[in-house]
């Protein structure tokens, strides 16, 4: 296989890859790791490519999703300081985890987060009391809905800001958004609307993965010519997912992705095991 | 009524909006810088075998200055490089024009905040100078 064969392959497969990751709201970045590692791509060359990918198609998205007014701009400042100081901690443990854990740590985290992903409902949102710490850090706000503009409470900010230390923690280690974990923290621990918590989370993907970016480039984790159609390829494939998802039907679509995620996930936990990386 | 309506300086709205547009400029600006790098590098080394990826052995493009530099004279994977470099600054600036956002809004205790996410992100780029184990 010459150079433009392998490039035209990678980047085929990270189209599917960040088509995927829109369709199932997972992202590319779960995605694209272990079809990576199938092709033969180092676990480490794999999550440094993949985190530049979630870097583009975090940014990429923030741009629409602004514009519907959900997104909270000091929920996700607050909570970038825990992502931040977390995927620092996971960039820099990286070097010590040897490659057949990482492998099965990634797995693992890829099966957690298609099941918090598809288990996920939006939550009632009742009239609740407001919470002391959120309200003295001004995170209580409102959001547009048919019926006008709705207020809401933010709760439990100690939780929610712990659970977003270790989704930072995992996206540093793994090259990913965990976009799954940062969600199930602010809809779920802290009680802020879905949509707000799903908007807010994509804002947040790309400022902690900028943290990781850093020290991945210092590590050399960040091939050039890899990256190249990884990058490019989940950055068109999301984009055009993203316009699918607008039109459709996408329970049966889940469905069907969700058993090539599974076997995603066991394939990395299998040649974690088996050491054949 | 809601916090906003107390704020002076520009709405949450307003700076959401920009820093929206700031993002999307960001993405297409690297992407395009990608591509370039990516069809220069095709061009000269289509040909070849491709690169042994299965090992991790530790590129040398690995700083910033280097990066420049290897771009600067059209190399293509230095231009590769300096594209993901554009990227990784997008939400950098981000979180630089909030603090502005956040000192206009006269929102002090956010500006704190900020500022403690863009040290984090600051040290993880340059670290590696700090404690003379990244290659200048």
């Amino acid at each position: 296989m010459n150079v433009l064969e392998f490039t035209g392959l990678i980047a085929v497969g990270a189209l599917a890859a960040g088509f995927l990751g829109a369709l199932t709201g997972l992202g590319g970045g779960v995605v694209i790791v272990p079809l990576l590692v199938l092709l033969g791509v180092d676990i480490h060359y794999a999550i440094g490519a993949s985190l530049v990918s979630v870097i583009a198609t975090s940014s990429g998205a923030a741009a629409s999703y602004v514009k519907e007014g959900y997104s909270n701009i000091r929920i996700g400042m607050f909570l970038e300081i825990a992502t931040t100081l977390g995927a620092l901690t996971g960039a820099y443990l990286v070097k010590i985890i040897k490659p057949e854990a990482l492998s099965i740590i990634f797995g693992f985290v890829l099966l957690m987060s298609a099941y918090l992903s598809f288990r996920q409902r939006p939550r009632q949102h009742g009239t609740e009391k407001p919470d002391r710490l959120a309200t003295r850090l001004r995170l209580d706000s409102s959001y547009p809905t048919p019926e006008g503009r709705l207020s809401y409470h933010v709760h439990r900010v100690p939780l929610g800001f712990v659970l977003m230390y270790i989704a930072g923690c995992l996206s540093g280690l793994l090259g990913i958004g965990s976009g799954a974990l940062k969600v199930l923290a602010m809809d779920q621990a802290m009680r802020i609307p879905f949509k707000v918590s799903t908007t807010t989370s994509n804002f947040m993907i790309g400022v902690t993965a900028a943290a990781t970016a850093g020290v991945y480039l210092h590590n050399g984790f960040i091939n050039p010519a890899l990256t190249m159609p990884v990058m490019l390829g989940v950055l068109a494939g999301s984009l055009l997912g993203a316009q699918v998802l607008m039109f459709a039907q996408t329970r049966v679509l889940r469905r069907v992705f969700s058993v090539v995620i599974l076997a995603l996930a066991l394939q990395m936990i299998y040649k974690g095991f088996t050491g054949r990386l | 009524m809601s916090e906003q309506h107390r704020q002076s300086g520009p709405s949450d709205e307003r700076v959401e909006a920009v820093i929206g547009n700031l993002l999307r400029i960001g993405v297409i600006a690297s992407a395009l810088v990608v591509l370039l790098g990516g069809v220069l590098y095709l061009m000269r080394d289509g040909r070849q075998p491709h690169p042994r990826l299965d090992r991790f052995e530790p590129e040398e493009l690995r700083s910033p200055v280097h990066i420049l530099r290897e771009a600067a004279s059209l190399r293509s994977l230095g231009l590769i490089m300096l594209g993901l470099l554009l990227l990784i600054a997008t939400p950098v600036t981000r979180v630089i024009f909030s603090v502005a956002a956040f000192a206009l809004q006269r929102d002090y205790m956010y500006v704190l905040f900020t500022l403690l996410v863009l040290s984090v992100l600051l040290y993880s780029l340059f670290s590696g100078y700090l404690t003379g184990t990244g290659p200048l």
